[in-house]
């Protein structure tokens, strides 16, 4: 279960002068556990600010975030400093988390097929296949909460074939929250959406009006947002 | 397939909301990486190496040079052993606000789990322990090969300064972080800075030895009061008239808590960098 209570986030240039840009403004809602949540909102609308909130590594201006469970980062994501080998890497994300590290590392390398550059530094490594091992260490990892940014899968035809069993595998055993600007994507994978507009984010426990109201306020704004095309 | 072995705790993100045990294990997990990625890539052993032969190296030239110039030292039985009490302390100060101005406080290629302070402190760990290792080193090889003098006869007063300019040097280099994610000049300022401040903070000279005017306004910098100290621990009856402890300790615990108030404050403060 994640938490947010009256959350709000402000962007502050460094100078004094400069306007404050305000990102969210008094986001209250509750994540349910095993819950399938898209959110959904147009470019630069926040998405990845609050998936960023609900992982923990940006802390709110405002009000806090509650996470009851463990939460993963964002998939995908890579962190860490570049020059580790990518041995070195998964056993120092299993250490932060307190994982068997060598048990990680073994499955890692089995599941994104790896064992050719186990040794080799990660930055060294094609962006492909870097985001390949990004992807296999958060699938492989035990969270209750999976926060996905716009792909839930990366790569090469086989790799996505066994992503997407590991996401269904997901889907009934944890929950998941899936940022997207594709309706479609939202509605095959997700059962609940949070639309972020106009600094809030609105909840709706049924997709296909979360999805109405998407869609209602773009084109309110007058955005063409390419989405639009998949429904028209 | 199974789960992973292992216990994982409760991710909350924030340092306050983890269990002892999960936090040292990611300021661990943070050395390791440290260590790992050491500057040069394949030779960690040798960057370690460099980095204790880099004081002594400094310590050399200075003793040789003012060997040519006075002919005898300015404290104490030898001068390399003088320029070495002044210079290690120093030393601590220089690598460890070089550190960690260099640390970001924004949330951009970090795991969730990890706060941006443990990564200060593991940056802060390992230097310390580098740089304690160092001197041990210096000085003991020092007291076997030049004078026994050299080998603290009261390790409690050098710990004291020590420390008590790893704390001054740990919020200096917060701060500089802050300012230097604002104004990129920031960084390249201070290094000149550093490399000056060793010439006014007593390291060459008797801070007591000098005119009271001049005497006056140089120990306004922590710095040297800090090697005054760590030197009372070296030598006997090191003049220690211009020392104040509590001015240093003072000036230590500001400079620490601001440092913390700036780099919480620039937590939402998009950077330049």
């Amino acid at each position: 279960m994640i938490v947010f209570r009256d959350v709000g986030l402000t962007y502050r240039k460094p100078t004094l002068i400069s306007p404050h840009i305000r990102v969210l403004r008094d986001v209250t809602m509750v994540i349910p556990d095993h819950s399938r949540i898209a959110l959904l909102g147009a470019a630069g609308s926040g998405k990845t600010t609050l998936l960023r909130l609900m992982c923990g590594s940006l802390l709110p201006s405002e009000g806090n975030v509650k996470r009851i469970g463990r939460v993963s980062f964002p998939l995908g994501f890579s962190g860490g400093s570049g020059r580790l080998s990518i041995a070195q890497y998964v056993q120092f994300v299993a250490r932060c988390y307190s994982l068997n590290a060598r048990d990680l590392l073994r499955r890692v390398v089995e599941f994104a097929e790896l064992d050719d550059v186990v040794e080799r530094a990660t930055i060294s490594l094609e962006p492909e296949r870097r985001a390949q091992l990004n992807f296999a260490l958060g699938y492989l990892m035990p969270f209750e909460h999976y926060l996905f940014d716009g792909r839930i899968s990366v790569g090469n035809p086989d790799f996505r074939r066994k992503c997407l069993e590991r996401f269904r595998e997901k889907q009934k055993s944890a929950g998941i929250a899936l940022a997207v600007r594709e309706i479609d994507l939202a509605k095959e994978y997700c059962t609940s959406a949070a639309v972020l507009w106009n600094d809030g984010v609105f909840y709706f426990p049924d997709i296909d009006r979360g999805i109405d109201f998407y869609l209602d306020v773009n084109a309110s704004l007058g955005h063409r947002t390419p989405e639009a095309h998949y429904v028209a | 397939m199974s789960e992973l072995s292992g216990q994982m705790e409760q991710n909350r993100g924030r340092p306050s909301h983890r269990s002892a045990r999960a936090w040292l294990a990611i300021v661990g997990a943070l050395v390791l990486q440290e260590i790992i990625s050491y500057d040069v890539k394949r030779w960690p052993a040798l960057t370690l190496i460099i980095l204790i032969l880099e004081p002594i190296g400094v310590i050399a030239v200075f003793a040789t040079l003012s060997w040519f110039m006075l002919r005898q030292p300015v404290y104490g039985p030898s001068t390399a052993v003088f320029h070495a009490t002044g210079i290690l302390p120093y030393y601590f100060y220089i690598r460890i606000s070089a550190r960690t101005r260099g640390f970001e406080s924004s949330a951009g290629r970090r795991l969730p789990c990890v706060h941006p302070i443990d990564e200060f402190l593991a940056l802060v760990i390992l230097e310390f322990t580098v740089m304690t290792a160092a001197t041990f080193l210096i000085l003991g090889a020092l007291s076997i090969f030049i004078d026994p003098i050299a080998l603290p006869f009261n390790p409690g007063a050098c710990m004291g300064a020590v420390s008590l300019i790893t704390m001054f040097a740990c919020g200096l280099g917060l701060i500089n972080s802050a300012i230097s994610g604002v104004w990129d000049f920031w960084i390249t300022a201070q290094v000149i800075f550093n490399r000056g401040m060793i010439l006014v903070s007593g390291v060459f000279f008797v801070m007591d030895y000098m005119p009271p005017a001049i005497r006056d306004w140089l120990m306004w910098n922590p710095l040297a009061h800090a090697i005054i100290w760590f030197r009372t621990g070296v030598y006997p009856r090191y003049p220690q008239y211009a020392l104040d402890k509590t001015y240093l300790i003072f000036v230590a615990l500001c400079t620490l808590v601001v440092g913390f108030i700036v780099e919480r404050a620039m937590q939402n403060i998009e950077t330049s960098r």
